[in-house]
C-alpha cells in the first residue's frame, strides 16, 4: 500500500456494522437465483410466443419508407427532424453523457445516500420533473410539426394568416419571415476554413466561411436554447418555490428529464412515426418499401 | 439409567458418506454443505464464481425492492447472450451472400434454432432496458456519491458499450430491417463535425455498408465488444467490493 | 407449438411493447416473490 505523500482528504470506505449485515449464503445468493430463474422463463416464453422479426434479404436499392435506426438511436433520430444534423445525432448525446457522468463530482454530499428517494424534496422533483418533461416534449414536438397550428385551425377556427404563418413551426421562422439576401451568407472568417476534407461525406466536408443566419437560428441556436434554456428555466422556478436546494436536487431534476425526455423521443419514434416521418396515429404505420409503381 | 446411545448409521446415511464424503467429491467440493453459518461464509470466500460477492451484507441489500437485482439481471443477460450468441456462431458465416441465408437456415432447419434466435434478440433487448433501469436505480438511491463517484462513470461507459453491442448485432441478419437501420445509424455518426465522415468511413470499412462493414460489425460483436465489456465490468464489480459494497445509509 | 411473426409494418414498435411487458411483468413478480419471501 502506498504511501501518502500528501494529506488529501480522501473518500474512505464506511466502516461495516456486523449487526447490521446477513449472510450472503443463502440470502442475497438465492433472491439471485431467483430472479435469473424468473427472467430465463418469461424471455424463454417470449422466444416461444413471438419471432424475432426477418424481414427480405438487405437490397441497397430499395429503401423501406420510413427507415428507422433501432429503437435505443430513435430518440437521436427524432431530434434529428428538429435540428441540425451533427447537434442532433452527435454533440447533444455526447455532451449530455459527459455532464452525466460528471454527475458525482458535481454533488459530492453523502447526504440520503443509500436508500430510494433519501433526500426531502426527492419525490415531489421527480414526479414534477417528470411531468414537466413528458408534456413539454410533447408539446414542442406538436409544435414543430406544425400540429398546433392545425389544431388551432381545425378545432377553434384560430387562424393567424400571413402575418403569424412564421410560428406554424421552428421551420417557419426560416420560411416564412422576409429575411433580407445578405443575412443568408454573412462572412464570419476572411478564408474558407475546411478541416479534414474529405471528399464525399454525403453531407459536405466541414466548411467554416459563410453563415447562414436564418438557418443556423432554425436549426442550431432555438434547439440550443431550448434545451438548455427549459431545463435551466425548470430548474430555477423549481429552487424559487423552494423545492430545489443542493445539488442533488438540481440533477434530480435534470436526470429525471433525461429519462422521461428519452422516454417520449423513443415513443414518438417509434410509434407516432411513418412514412416520410410524419407524425401518424400507432395504427397508421405503414412502411413501405419504396418500390416505385408497387405496393408492398 | 440407560446412558442415550448415537442412532446406528441408517442405509440412507452409508449411502450419503459414500456419495458425499468420499476423496474424490471432498477434492472438487472442499468446504462442506453450506448449512452451518461458518460453511456459509467459507463457500462465498472460496469458491471463484460466488467470491465476486462479500461473506456478509447489509440487510437492506437484499431486498428485492432496493436493488430490483438489475445490475445481478444485466450481467445475466450479459451472459445468456454470450451463450445464444455462441450457439448461433455455429450456423452463421459473416458474408453478404450467405448471412441472410443463415438466418432463414437457423430459423428452418437448425433444432431449436427459432428459439436461440429470439432468445438473443430478445435477450438484448432486455439487456439494454435492464442496464438503463439499473442506471435509474444507482441515481436515486444516490450509489455514485463518494467514494463511488469513478464506478459511475465506469458505468457510464457501460452503458454505451451495451448500446454499442446491441447496434453492431443489428446488422447481422443482413436484412432490410438490419441494412437501413445501420445506415441510418451510421449516417447520423457521419455527421459529427470534423470527424465525423473518417468515423464512418472507419466504421463501415467503406462509404456504403457492405461486405466490409459486415466483417466487421461481426468481429465487434462477437469479440471486441465483448472483450472491452468484459474488462470494464470487471473494473466495475471490483469496485463495488474495494468501496466496502453496496451503498448503505450513513 | 406455433411461432407466429411480427406483423410487418409494426414489428419495431411491438418487439419493443413485448420486451417491455415482460420485463416489467418479471420484475412485478420478482417483487411479489421477494414480499413473501422476504416478509
Amino acid at each position: 500500500m502506498a504511501t501518502a505523500v500528501v494529506a488529501r482528504p480522501v473518500a474512505r470506505p464506511q466502516p461495516r456494522a456486523r449487526d447490521e449485515e446477513v449472510l450472503v449464503w443463502p440470502d442475497l445468493v438465492f433472491i439471485e437465483f431467483i430472479s435469473a430463474l424468473v427472467f430465463t422463463l418469461a424471455l424463454f416464453a417470449l422466444s416461444l410466443l413471438v419471432n424475432a422479426p426477418l424481414l427480405d434479404q438487405a437490397n441497397a436499392d430499395v429503401t423501406p419508407n420510413p427507415s428507422k435506426a433501432p429503437w435505443y438511436l430513435l430518440n437521436l433520430q427524432e431530434l434529428l427532424l428538429h435540428m441540425q444534423p451533427a447537434l442532433a445525432g452527435v454533440i447533444v448525446p455526447t455532451v449530455w453523457l459527459v455532464i452525466m457522468a460528471a454527475f458525482p463530482y458535481f454533488d459530492q454530499d453523502n447526504e440520503g445516500q443509500g436508500v430510494w428517494f433519501g433526500t426531502e424534496n426527492s419525490v415531489r422533483l421527480t414526479v414534477v420533473s417528470a411531468i414537466v418533461a413528458v408534456v413539454g416534449t410533447w408539446l414542442l414536438i406538436l409544435w414543430d410539426t406544425g400540429k398546433i397550428a392545425m389544431a388551432m385551425n381545425d378545432w377553434f377556427g384560430i387562424s393567424g394568416g400571413r402575418t403569424f404563418a412564421f410560428l406554424e413551426n421552428v421551420r417557419a421562422l426560416q420560411s416564412q419571415l422576409p429575411w433580407p439576401e445578405w443575412s443568408h451568407r454573412i462572412p464570419y472568417l476572411w478564408f474558407d476554413l475546411k478541416i479534414l476534407d474529405e471528399g464525399y461525406t454525403g453531407l459536405g466536408a466541414t466548411s467554416f466561411h459563410y453563415l447562414d443566419l436564418p438557418g443556423f437560428l432554425v436549426e442550431q441556436a432555438i434547439p440550443i436554447a431550448a434545451m438548455v434554456g427549459l431545463p435551466s428555466l425548470l430548474i430555477y422556478a423549481l429552487w424559487k418555490i423552494g423545492w430545489v436546494n443542493t445539488r442533488r436536487d438540481a440533477i434530480i431534476v435534470l436526470f429525471t428529464g433525461f429519462v422521461a425526455v428519452f422516454g417520449v423521443l423513443t415513443v414518438t419514434g417509434t410509434a407516432f412515426r411513418g412514412a416520410g416521418q410524419e407524425l401518424v396515429w400507432p395504427w397508421q404505420l405503414d412502411v413501405q418499401e419504396g418500390i416505385p409503381g408497387e405496393g408492398h | 439409567m440407560a446412558v442415550e446411545q448415537p442412532a446406528r448409521p441408517t442405509l440412507a446415511d452409508k449411502i450419503y458418506d459414500k456419495l458425499f464424503h468420499n476423496y474424490i467429491w471432498k477434492s472438487i467440493f472442499r468446504t462442506g454443505y453450506p448449512n452451518t453459518p461458518r460453511n456459509q461464509m467459507l463457500i462465498v470466500a472460496t469458491n471463484v464464481f460466488l467470491h465476486l460477492h462479500p461473506t456478509r451484507i447489509h440487510r437492506t441489500h437484499v431486498k428485492i425492492t432496493h436493488t430490483y437485482c438489475l445490475g445481478g439481471l444485466s450481467f445475466f443477460m450479459f451472459l445468456g447472450l454470450t451463450v445464444t450468441g455462441i450457439l448461433l456462431m455455429f450456423y452463421y458465416v459473416p458474408s453478404v451472400d450467405r448471412a441472410y441465408l443463415d438466418i432463414q437456415n437457423i430459423q428452418t432447419n437448425v433444432q431449436f434454432g427459432q428459439l436461440m434466435r429470439n432468445m438473443h434478440r430478445w435477450m438484448a433487448h432486455a439487456m439494454v432496458i435492464l442496464v438503463f433501469l439499473h442506471m435509474m436505480r444507482v441515481f436515486y438511491t444516490g450509489a455514485y456519491k463518494p467514494p463511488r463517484e469513478f464506478n459511475w462513470v465506469v458505468g457510464v461507459i457501460l452503458l454505451v458499450l451495451t448500446f454499442l453491442l446491441s447496434f453492431t448485432g443489428y446488422l447481422l441478419p443482413w436484412d432490410q430491417l438490419a441494412f437501413w437501420a445501420i445506415t441510418v445509424g451510421t449516417n447520423i455518426a457521419g455527421s459529427a463535425p470534423i470527424l465525423g465522415p473518417k468515423t464512418r468511413f472507419w466504421l463501415l470499412g467503406g462509404f456504403e455498408v457492405g461486405q466490409e462493414s459486415l466483417i466487421r460489425f461481426y468481429t465487434l460483436h462477437v469479440i471486441g465488444l465483448p472483450l472491452l465489456a468484459a474488462i470494464f465490468m470487471a473494473v466495475h464489480f471490483w469496485r463495488i467490493r474495494r468501496d466496502g459494497g453496496l451503498a448503505r445509509p450513513l | 407449438m406455433e411461432f407466429s411473426n411480427l406483423p410487418h409494418d409494426y414489428a419495431e414498435t411491438l418487439e419493443l411493447v413485448f420486451v417491455f411487458v415482460t420485463i416489467f411483468l418479471s420484475l412485478g413478480l420478482m417483487v411479489a416473490f421477494g414480499r413473501w419471501w422476504q416478509q
